[in-house]
């Protein structure tokens, strides 16, 4: 029986206040809402969580509940979990409901969905082990699959992974790197005992991702049945798609169809013989090909599938390297509220705000950024440094 | 020598609180104090609410139906300036309105600031048959690098330099830049700018235990802060806390802030855009040392504003201020090793500070508008004798 895997990421940056030199130690420093956008965070939750998370989830628990071969799997980031225990608790609820059919398994990742992996390998795993724990006691489950933000791959990273005892591990699938080689196996990670790795199909993810509304597209309008098509005609194992959560409902409105799409056609492709698996049963369920090596860094973003639209620029390199260089005196201050807000200011998407590849084209950069400019997130990420030396050097 | 008080057309683009920059300014004090010898008639291309009582103003559209009046497009960054009907309308269109509205008045010389109003004070001048004089506040050759001049601008520049009967340029660096760049002419004098300094008793800091590095202008190439943030990097690497705030927004501040990446300045550097009010007066209460490394500035009243604070200064050897600003440090506007090497004493040594503000207090004392008001009246006298 072919194998699709269904992955997806639900994560909210805890955006930053535009703190400007007159904030700077003003007010409380040791209170985080001093430099947290609490306002805008909580209206961004509320419109995704009516737009994606709730409807998405309520056809999730039907299909898990009433399917027998459909199975989904999440990662979920700390800074999502802290933003739906604040402003809506159902969204927490929702996504519980899905873990509860013990059909839903959840991924491992960094808590703050930062790039500590690339900057501190203490960090990394001191993020990864927060972010399990979180799990553990919301969703009782022990996550046994990994992700990394924003799905970075190398060996080296896989090595840190497989040390900390994770089994399973997913990235992006492109030619770029594979070569000749198809997405659609499972392959075994290039690390000292090898575990099981999955490829995103990033053909037919993006088809549903980033496509499917879209009206100059020629094979606009999909339906369940030409997808399944598609499907039928790729050759493999298994179909690994991989998109943010989000794609469902805020990305792609409802408007277009999307949900009765995702509903027909799990329906549909179970009953044409395929099966959704988890990707902690992917080294049960799937037979490995072989050693897939992964010399350099890859993510599943924007066209060059590097971490470029993170750590390219001049504005994202210095603003990396001074966050990651306060670890030591952050650390030695034993002060919880500090360390959180360090954390906090990793988060990628901050240094995502600063990307200048396509500043003109107001593409899916400038979609998501709260700030006018590049410019203006290096300005306000600077500020925010200041301020937060403030309480580092007292 | 006229029996009765000369009567004057002055013409310039701006005059706050409608400036871009301090041009405007200038303008202000110079009438201000120039009132108390000689009767002025101040030309403006547009009408706008100005408070003023120590002169007549005029306006190129003060009779103009309003379908004339108002440009249908106006260019953003220009909303409510002299400069919307300029950048809109076009020079030659504001300036025959302004031509025709002078006409109406009566006056022994014209007096004409910068570029914009060349055109404007020839054929004026030459209707009525008056003398005309050219001030320059700043000219092409400072604001762009040679090879990008703007022709138009310099043109008229050049044209004014060669045609007026007097000029008049507020430095002698700007003397000598006219002198090289538009015509070898000894047909000029210098007359310094001064602030109208307002006291306020407005003393209140920033909470930040952190010394402040303060510059504050258009970003522009001419203000060459590049150079500053090479000096940034160096101070920074010998004093981790020194805090370099740059107040101001221009065509520059994108490369700016990229270059501040470049140079690893992020958590030492904040760009706070254009302030004024409280704000400004916050920064300044607040700031250690004054930074002014312009490539080329004719004068720099900026750089009289810090010192007039009690704010130690440090400023471009290619400027005109100073030629007046004494105890300043002067250093070239390249030479960012230098101008850290004062940085870093002035904030290290107290007495050296403490020696810069008083002779910068004391040279201020001999900078006023009152002696640049004499001086450009003898300048009227001696033409009109």
């Amino acid at each position: 029986m072919r194998k699709i895997c269904l992955y997806l990421h639900v994560h909210q940056p805890l955006r930053l206040k535009n703190l400007s030199i007159f904030d700077i130690s003003y007010g409380n420093p040791h209170t985080l809402s001093h430099y947290i956008d609490e306002k805008t965070n909580e209206k961004v939750f509320n419109k995704v969580a009516q737009k994606s998370y709730l409807p998405a989830n309520t056809i999730f628990k039907r299909l898990l509940e009433k399917n027998e071969k459909f199975k989904i799997n999440l990662s979920i980031t700390g800074t999502l979990i802290e933003q739906a225990k604040k402003s809506n608790l159902n969204v927490l609820d929702s996504f519980a409901k899905l873990t509860k059919t013990g059909k839903a398994e959840i991924l491992a990742e960094t808590y703050y969905h930062t790039l500590a992996s690339l900057y501190s390998q203490a960090e990394f795993k001191s993020q990864v082990k927060l972010h399990a724990k979180m799990i553990k006691k919301i969703f009782n489950q022990t996550p046994i699959s990994f992700r990394n933000t924003e799905l970075i791959y190398s060996d080296w990273i896989a090595q840190m992974v497989e040390d900390m005892g994770y089994k399973n591990i997913i990235t992006e699938g492109h030619e770029k790197f594979l070569h000749w080689k198809s997405p659609n196996y499972l392959y075994t990670s290039n690390t000292k005992k090898g575990m099981n790795l999955l490829l995103k199909n990033y053909k037919l993810s993006d088809d549903i991702a980033w496509r499917f509304s879209n009206k100059g597209w020629g094979e606009y309008p999909l339906t369940a049945e030409k997808y399944l098509h598609w499907l039928d005609f790729t050759p493999g194992d298994t179909i690994n798609l991989f998109m943010d959560f989000e794609t469902l409902g805020e990305h792609q409105w409802a408007d277009t169809g999307i949900f009765n799409f995702l509903e027909s056609f799990v329906n549909l492709a179970t009953k044409n013989g395929y099966e959704f698996i988890n990707i902690k049963e992917s080294g049960k369920k799937l037979k490995t090909v072989g050693h897939m090596t992964i010399d350099q860094v890859i993510s599943w973003a924007d066209e060059e599938r590097d971490t470029s639209a993170w750590n390219e620029n001049s504005m994202q390199k210095d603003t990396l390297e001074k966050i990651y260089s306060l670890e030591k005196s952050i650390k030695q201050k034993k002060n919880k509220s500090l360390l959180k807000l360090w954390r906090i200011m990793q988060t990628s998407d901050h240094f995502y705000y600063m990307c200048t590849k396509w500043f003109n084209d107001g593409d899916a950069h400038k979609y998501f950024s709260p700030y006018g400019t590049p410019h203006q997130a290096y300005c306000n990420f600077s500020n925010s440094l200041i301020s937060l030396n403030q309480i580092v050097r007292r | 020598m006229p029996k009765s008080r000369i009567k004057v057309l002055m013409i310039a683009f701006e005059l706050p609180p409608f400036n871009s920059g301090g041009l405007g300014e200038a303008c202000l004090g110079l009438t201000k104090a120039l009132s108390q010898h000689v009767d002025i008639t101040f030309l403006l291309p547009t009408k706008l609410d100005y408070p003023y009582t120590h002169m007549k103003l005029i306006y190129g559209d003060e009779f103009l139906k309003n379908k004339r009046r108002r440009p249908d497009k106006v260019f953003k960054g220009y909303e409510n300036t002299p400069y919307q009907n300029l950048e809109a309308l076009g020079i030659e269109t504001v300036s025959k309105n302004m031509v025709e509205r002078a006409m109406l008045e009566d006056f022994d010389i014209v007096h004409a600031h910068d570029w914009m109003a060349v055109k404007t004070a020839m054929q004026i001048a030459e209707k009525k048959q008056v003398p005309w004089v050219f001030q320059l506040h700043s000219t092409e050759i400072d604001r762009s690098p040679i090879e990008y001049l703007d022709r138009q601008k310099y043109d008229l520049e050049k044209l004014g330099v060669e045609r007026a009967s007097r000029i008049i340029t507020v430095s002698n660096y700007t003397k000598k830049i006219v002198q090289q760049y538009f015509c070898n002419t000894d047909n000029i004098d210098t007359v310094y700018n001064d602030l109208t300094i307002d006291n306020n008793n407005f003393s209140e800091a920033l909470p930040i235990d952190r010394p402040i590095i303060l510059s504050l202008g258009r970003i522009t190439y001419q203000k060459g802060l590049e150079n500053l943030l090479k000096t940034a990097r160096i101070v920074v690497d010998k004093v981790p806390e020194a805090l370099f705030v740059i107040v101001g927004d221009g065509d520059k501040t994108r490369d700016l802030i990229e270059y501040s990446g470049t140079l690893g300045l992020s958590g030492n550097i904040v760009f706070t855009g254009f302030l004024r009010g409280k704000e400004k007066e916050l920064i300044y209460n607040s700031a250690s040392v004054f930074m002014m490394p312009s490539i080329s500035e004719p004068f720099g009243l900026v750089a009289i504003e810090a010192a007039s604070k009690g704010i130690p200064t440090i400023i471009s050897k290619q400027s005109g201020v100073c030629e007046v600003l004494k105890g300043s440090k002067i250093v070239d506007y390249w030479d960012s090793e230098k101008m850290a090497k004062y940085i870093l004493k002035i904030l290290e040594n107290k007495k050296h500070r403490a020696k810069i503000i008083e002779e910068q207090n004391k040279s201020l004392k001999n900078i006023s508008w009152e002696n640049s008001a004499l001086e450009v009246n003898r300048i009227y006298n001696k033409i009109l004798r």
